[in-house]
């Protein structure tokens, strides 16, 4: 499944069993929905957490500090980037 | 026998410090974190710094009379619901947690916490004098209100459990002590017993109780009226959502024995039923005003289903961010609308923008000359 019909720079995301091929904006959960999975929102800045997702497999780099807290396997989508391919769950 | 005596400046060596109930403080360095996250949480709530006079509310007089005898009341209960849940956090948190700290981030932490919360009653202050000819009767009226007193029992029980064994502990050591007509039996081990639950009241509160009351804000907003109290609103928000994720963080260092206090860890693991049963219990309050606030009817976009369909949302994801679990998995967000109210970045608020007044006071000369022939003539 493409979401972006430019594919140079894509990554993909495993969820669900299906896969989402997407170019890394300026954040995570901006991709993440505009790929139509659903994750919520709150402050966009780290703060309450409310887009946690679950990171299976792949790394993601923080744009600001993330000051909810997060255990090891937790991405604050927010203010995350990918930087490989991914494997999430959502709740 | 064992006790604890609180002082100002202990001189010790220790280059680590427990959060709570190890030496006490000294010097107020931070230079050095046991927990770096709390250090980062406090500058990040003194770069929040606001001020209620920044928001004009001169918009919001003339909607609030305009508005229904139902909206008014609603809009009224929600407010003195928030000036009780933030006369507590204004005090507690110093006069409970301060006694039992160690770490200078942490203590700096509570202090600018406390602190903030003042500043959100002032906020009240300024709404209410804002809107009403006689603001001293709103505030003489909360604490007769039978839903709002029963609210605020709850929510300082804990509190005042823990300030009274935190005093003994310290006053008198090790012993029983009757309180409220019940003996407790006061040590370290039930004095970090309490101050456990204490802290999950204190984040059932910040995550659940503020949360629920600021929809109920916003949503008048939504509706284009009250937008100076949605501004303040939202700011308050902002704040809270750092003292709830503070005292997640806290939660979780005892939870996972980040702390060195192994006695507080395994004290954490035993009190997680009674923990939950806090939760639980808040979920049902809060709920139960739902119901209450929406009796005579509801504001266009939120009534009380809607509302406790968030209550489940907020109580899923912030009752698993601290070890417990909530029967109802609601994962989807109800009230998608509430996010633009959230957004951090939509809440700054800089002298030039349109709302803030202040800083213009008498410094804009209104009168007109008819015959104004330019520069010179100044």
């Amino acid at each position: 499944m493409t979401c972006k019909k430019e594919l140079q720079g894509t990554i993909t995301v495993k969820y669900k069993g299906k896969e989402y091929n997407l170019v890394p904006s300026t954040s995570l959960l901006q991709d993440l929905r505009a790929c139509g999975i659903p994750v919520p929102s709150g402050c966009l800045q780290g703060i309450c957490g409310v887009c946690k997702i679950t990171l299976i497999k792949g790394e993601i780099h923080y744009n600001g500090i993330p000051l909810a807290y997060v255990s090891d396997q937790e991405v604050l989508t927010c203010i995350a980037r990918a930087r490989t391919d991914l494997e999430i769950e959502t709740d | 026998m064992t006790k604890r005596e609180y002082s100002t400046f202990s001189s010790h060596n220790d280059t680590y410090r427990p959060m709570f109930l190890g030496p006490c403080v000294d010097v107020a360095r931070y230079d050095q974190q046991s927990h770096e996250i709390l250090e980062t949480l406090t500058e990040t709530q003194l770069s929040f710094f606001w001020r209620p006079q920044e928001i004009n509310m001169s918009h919001d007089r003339i909607n609030f009379r305009a508005m229904s005898e139902v909206h008014k009341e609603i809009f009224v209960n929600n407010l003195k619901y928030q000036i009780m849940l933030d006369s507590v956090q204004g005090r507690a948190p110093n006069v409970a947690l301060l006694p039992l700290v160690s770490s200078p981030e942490l203590e700096s932490f509570i202090i600018t916490w406390s602190f903030m919360e003042t500043i959100h009653s002032r906020s009240y202050t300024h709404m209410i004098r804002s809107l009403f000819d006689s603001p001293s009767e709103i505030f003489d009226q909360i604490t007769l209100h039978p839903e709002i007193a029963a609210r605020a029992a709850s929510v300082t029980k804990q509190y005042d459990e823990l300030i009274f064994m935190s005093q003994c502990y310290t006053s008198q050591g090790e012993g029983t002590y009757t309180w409220q007509g019940e003996e407790l039996e006061v040590n370290l081990r039930s004095l970090k017993r309490s101050l456990i639950l204490t802290l999950y009241t204190i984040n059932a509160l910040e995550a659940i109780r503020f949360q629920v009351s600021f929809v109920c804000t916003f949503a008048f907003s939504e509706n284009k009226v009250m937008d100076g109290s949605s501004k303040i609103m939202r700011l308050i928000a902002r704040d809270e959502s750092i003292h709830a994720s503070a005292t997640t963080h806290m939660l979780n260092i005892i939870l996972q024995g980040k702390d060195q206090d192994e006695e507080m860890t395994a004290m954490a693991h035993e009190c997680l039923p009674q923990a939950h049963q806090i939760f639980m219990d808040c979920i049902e309050q809060e709920k139960a005003w739902a119901k209450y606030i929406f009796r005579n009817g509801a504001i266009p976009g939120l009534n009380e289903r809607q509302l406790c369909d968030y209550i489940d949302f907020l109580a899923y994801k912030s009752m698993k961010q601290v070890g417990l679990s909530y029967p109802i998995i609601k994962t989807d967000h109800c009230l998608t609308w509430v996010e633009y109210y959230l957004k951090s970045y939509n809440v700054q608020v800089a002298p030039q923008e349109t709302e803030v007044s202040s800083y213009l006071s008498g410094q804009v000369n209104t009168q007109m000359q008819r015959n104004f022939g330019g520069l010179d003539d100044l």
